[in-house]
């Protein structure tokens, strides 16, 4: 099931299918690890509950939900 | 290749947190320079070093996670690359986030540079678990690759050996690059992701995860406890600064007063030994007294940062700073500010949006430093000795909330490139080591005795020469060129509601530094704050003395401030632009306290 990365659960993976932000955000993301294809988790909220935090590549990576809304991934069934 | 003349240009790549620093460091030793890029805020670092015969001129690059020039970061390692024509690029790889570093090493090979690979944090990968065969991994990159231990210098000869190998062979591109690369040599990041994955998987398993970096992110960013720790961190912070470095500044203070009344014993004309102890001496312990306040500040910045809770900080506060328009990046330095704007605004430098940091820099002087505090206290004490403590903290909040909305201003006026989007990397727990630490600290101490101080003495002196001015007048008295420039601006503070020629004058000394306002008012007055205390109100209605603060609070913000804002925006235009903010900011604030308080019937 495809899903943008905002919604999914805290804990959950899933795998990039596609980042439809501007293209600078979009090479900046990739050169972070958040790559079509890469596998990404969903680690934790921050304590405001905004950004939250993501691990690709292992590298863990903080983004807000403007950015992680345009994000879509592949849910993996755990 | 023959045994040149020439240095070997060597360049050092990597992305952040990878030791890069560490390694320079390492192989530069004392000979390391710091700088600035021509005409950019980053900053440039080079050294120079002799290794068999063959001198090396280390450049480091920032610290980027690509070389496609968006930032400004980005910018100069990209037009580094292009125009410079390095002999050899290292690049820091840390090994625990292999793929992602490679992504780097192959926007290198596509420029057909000639790379050595040093991998870092070798130990930590070992301690995970992490399986790497390097001899596996160097025949599928067809690069030559050196395990280092950047922290503690470990293998260095090695991988200078390689470099003086990589530079004395030609370049040859690996055979799965073209595989890897757009049509406009650019890298196809999800193939090389691909490509990596796959050949890498015999020799590279990444299965666990870091549990250290977990076990303490669960503690510092628990919805519980991160914030009481984060206050904690940030009040020890705060106290460090300013305490620790409060018994050194006062010493540095006594020993250039003492100097300065020294000079009477040279029995020198009275104008030439004002100039040498008012001017020269006192210019120079202005700059001096900053010194202890840098050093100990970037200290701690450089442990935040090295031991990876910088950037969690970031996190924790963002979402009150994204309805700003800026990020949770831009906490820290505005925190600092309350103690001294000058660290405050070189701690922008953790900003790494030029956007935001330049919003940083320009509002950091709203937030009232110590040195506004001993104003604040004698008015308050003359003519609200009752509600002392709520004005002092009325006008705190007031400079906080000024600061909250011109940011919010700025961030609509100056525009941004791309989206306005917080994406940062937060780097594995690392223990910070000592030297690296004390380095850090040091080279930004130097660099604004420099660069600051050569602003900072020459507006001094420039100062001390308009309240010298005709020769024979007592220093900045009425009669002085200051004192006649304070009559002839006194009338636009006078619907502010300090008319009285001696206020101007205590302002304009008060941009060399806002503690000298009292001192000033004290002289004109007829010294001693004792005396000024009684003297003042013949002069000032309370209203009045309200509106002052106000103004004292927001306007043109300190010399030294004023240099550092020239210093780390890296131009004039944020120089000039900001007092002249400030001033119309402090006027109209002045002028509505003012104001209104004539209307609810005060005065």
């Amino acid at each position: 099931m495809v899903k943008c990365l905002d919604q999914i659960k805290i804990g959950n993976r899933g795998t990039i299918q596609a980042i439809n932000t501007d293209h600078v955000t979009k090479e900046r993301l990739e050169s972070l690890g958040l790559i079509k294809g890469v596998e990404i988790e969903v680690v934790r909220k921050s304590p405001l509950g905004s950004p939250k935090i993501y691990r690709c590549l292992n590298t863990l990576v903080a983004l807000r939900n403007d950015i992680s809304k345009q994000i879509q991934v592949e849910v993996s069934h755990e | 290749m023959n045994k040149s003349q020439e240095p070997l240009k060597v360049v050092l790549i990597g992305n952040p947190n990878t030791g890069k620093t560490s390694l320079l460091n390492a192989l530069t030793g004392m000979s390391l320079h710091v700088g600035n890029w021509p005409g950019k805020t980053v900053e440039k670092k080079e050294g120079r070093i002799c290794f068999q015969d063959q001198s090396l001129n280390i450049v480091d690059l920032p610290g980027t996670y690509s070389i496609a020039p968006y930032s400004e970061e980005e910018k100069v390692s990209h037009d580094y690359l292009m125009t410079q024509n390095p002999d050899v690029i290292v690049q820091t790889i840390d090994v625990n986030a292999l793929e992602r570093n490679l992504l780097m090493t192959m926007e290198l090979l596509a420029l057909g540079k000639k790379i050595v690979l040093a991998f870092n944090f070798n130990r930590e990968a070992e301690r995970r678990g992490i399986k790497i065969d390097v001899a596996g991994i160097r025949k599928v990159l067809q690069l030559p690759v050196v395990l280092i231990e950047a922290n503690k210098g470990e293998n260095k000869e090695e991988l200078l050996k390689e470099i003086l190998k990589a530079a004395a062979g030609e370049f040859q591109a690996p055979d799965y690059l073209s595989e890897l690369l757009k049509e406009d040599y650019q890298i196809h990041h999800d193939e090389s992701v691909v490509f990596f994955a796959e050949k890498l998987a015999p020799y590279y398993s990444t299965e666990k995860t870091n549990q250290r970096t977990e076990r303490i992110d669960a503690v510092l960013l628990n919805k519980y406890s991160a914030f009481p720790i984060f206050l904690v961190v940030i009040f020890l912070m705060f106290q460090a600064t300013f305490t620790f470095s409060g018994p050194l500044v006062s010493i540095i203070h006594n020993l250039f007063g003492w100097l300065g009344r020294s000079v009477n014993v040279l029995q020198l004309p009275a104008f030439l030994a004002s100039f040498i102890s008012e001017g020269v001496i006192g210019g120079v312990g202005s700059v001096l007294a900053f010194a202890p306040l840098i050093f100990i500040l970037f200290l701690l910045i450089a442990l935040l940062e090295d031991s990876g809770y910088l950037g969690r900080t970031v996190v924790l506060v963002d979402p009150l700073f994204q309805k700003l328009g800026v990020s949770g990046r831009t906490f820290i330095p505005m925190i600092l500010g309350f103690g001294c704007n000058v660290p405050a605004i070189m701690a922008t430098r953790t900003i790494k949006d030029r956007r935001e940091r330049m919003i940083a820099i320009f509002t950091n002087s709203f937030m009232s430093c110590g040195a506004r505090l001993p104003v604040y206290l004698l008015f308050t004490g003359v003519f609200f000795p009752r509600k002392a403590s709520l004005i002092v903290m009325m006008l705190y909040l007031s400079g906080i909330l000024i600061a909250f909305g011109s940011s919010w201003v700025l961030s609509k006026l100056i525009k941004s490139q791309g989206q306005q989007a917080l994406i940062i990397e937060l780097p594995p727990y690392r223990m910070p080591t000592i030297a690296n630490v004390i380095k850090h600290a040091w080279y930004h101490t130097k660099e604004f005795m420099k660069k600051a101080g050569t602003i900072i003495i020459g507006s001094v002196v420039v100062i001390w020469i308009l309240a010298s001015l005709p020769i024979g007048v007592a220093y900045g008295s009425e009669t002085s060129l200051l004192g006649r420039l304070g009559h002839f601006i006194s009338p636009v503070f006078r619907p502010l509601g300090f008319g009285d020629w001696t206020f101007a004058v205590a302002l304009i000394f008060g941009v060399v530094a806002k503690e000298v306002i009292i001192g000033t008012l004290g002289t004109l007055h007829g010294a001693g704050t004792g005396t000024l205390a009684a003297a003042i109100p013949h002069f000032i209605t309370p209203l009045g003395a309200l509106s002052f603060l106000f103004f004292v609070l927001l306007y043109i913000p300190c010399l030294a401030t004023i240099a550092i804002i020239r210093q780390e925006s890296g131009g004039w235009k944020y120089t000039l632009l900001q007092p002249l903010f400030t001033i119309v900011i402090a006027w109209l604030v002045a002028f509505g306290v003012f104001h209104l308080g004539l209307m609810m019937g005060f005065r």
